[in-house]
């Protein structure tokens, strides 16, 4: 074969998240989706297995490695993706959606979450990530990774960085392997980009609080913040049909939800982390901007420090969130964005 | 709206119930017995749910 002239850009993939009717199986053409604002993004190369490789035999004459020692291990393979991207509300509703099932704006995340934790066939609501002209093996082809699973989110925003729009990072996998061929979306709900046209910025917050258990709200002066909600997703099982070593489902854990604040260094900030209360040491974090917030009820500080910076001090706060053990029902954390 | 899950909405299969709405934190607090109010967005609901559904009405929609 001839060498390529083809080649491939971020400048011209449009990446989009698909939701799915059928496990295993990747979006239809009439799939609601939502055209991600990436600013970066990054996925698992096709052969991202390892190899498995048999111990040496004992002796002389072809103790060497045959075709019959060395295997591709497909049985465990997981790819990656990880989409950087603005924060518009539709985005942030769509990752919200795929990781905890909550993507109407209000987007709560409760103590009882997971609803399911053995995820396959019906009991299943995995997306597609369908890179538009993504696949490098022919010129507008694209790449579908099948049936992911939200296994990390993060918002984070910096009032010094990239024009205090607030950022989304999210972590799909897939036990499935990519698929090359187009979709060549038409009809259903599409989100475009020219429909998300406001972004989410920390030059527009009107009101950062801590308020400890026992005290009263205390107001900070926020250069950023970060918000991390993560839980563990695990292939179950393979398909040796077709060598395609499909999982047979996904087995989910339970939401880690941390997060980190660096705000001026005061009397509110040093009142923010006092717990008033010692017979029940949390707070309650929020920070909003009117529309979009983010609530964590039942916060507990974690290892505050002092960033010792030219233009005043700074306390960095740490918090893990939980939720009021009275009731499971209790919310742990809420990422509203109407 | 305010509402509150009748026996028959735990029958309810994941496509007919809030989770299809991608509102899974109602649908756990309904399972809970609590009551929910419902933003207008998810408005209209289907028959099928509003049936599983006892609803309450807010104070300012007496009036």
């Amino acid at each position: 074969m001839a060498k390529s002239a083809l080649f491939q850009t971020s400048q011209q993939t449009n990446v989009l998240i698909a939701t799915e009717s059928a496990f295993g199986t990747k979006a239809a053409t009439g799939a609601a989706r939502i055209h991600m604002p990436v600013t970066s993004y990054s996925f698992s190369e096709v052969a991202n297995h390892t190899l498995a490789v048999a111990p040496f035999r004992a002796g002389a004459g072809g103790a060497t490695q045959s075709t019959e020692m060395v295997k591709a291990q497909r049985h465990d393979r997981m790819y990656e993706i990880t989409l950087e991207f603005m924060g518009s509300p539709q985005a942030i509703d769509r990752v919200c959606l795929a990781l905890f099932g909550d993507g109407d704006g209000t987007n709560i995340l409760l103590g009882s979450m997971p609803t399911t934790s053995n995820i396959s066939g019906s009991t299943a609501t995995p997306v597609t990530i369908y890179f538009d002209k993504g696949s490098a093996s022919a010129a507008n082809t694209a790449l579908s990774f099948a049936s992911c699973m939200c296994t990390s989110f993060t918002i984070s925003g910096d009032i010094g960085g990239n024009g205090g729009v607030i950022i989304g990072s999210a972590t799909f996998v897939t036990g499935f392997n990519p698929d090359k061929a187009n979709i060549n979306f038409s009809g259903g709900t599409e989100t475009t980009i020219a429909n998300q046209s406001s972004y989410f910025n920390m030059h527009d917050l009107s009101a950062t609080t801590i308020t400890p258990s026992g005290g009263s709200a205390e107001d900070l002066v926020l250069f950023s913040f970060e918000l991390n909600i993560a839980r563990a997703v695990n292939r179950v099982g393979f398909d040796t049909a077709a060598n395609s070593f499909a999982p047979l489902g996904y087995v989910v854990g339970g939401y880690e939800v941390t997060g980190s604040m660096t705000v001026k260094r005061d009397a509110e900030s040093d009142a923010a982390i006092t717990y008033a209360d010692t017979a029940e040491p949390v707070c309650a974090v929020s920070i909003t901007d009117g529309t979009f917030a983010i609530a964590a009820p039942k916060a507990i500080i974690d290892q505050s420090s002092i960033n010792f910076d030219e233009d005043g001090f700074k306390s960095v706060i740490p918090f893990r969130c939980t939720y009021d053990a009275a009731n499971t029902s209790n919310a742990v954390v809420t990422v509203s964005t109407s | 709206m305010i509402v509150k899950a009748k026996k028959e909405y735990k029958d309810l299969s994941d496509n007919k119930n809030f989770i299809a709405l991608g509102k899974t934190s109602t649908h756990l607090k309904l399972l809970a017995g609590m009551e929910c109010e419902v933003s207008k967005s998810l408005l209209p609901l289907s028959k099928e749910l509003l049936k599983a559904l006892e609803t309450k009405k807010i104070k300012s929609e007496d009036k």
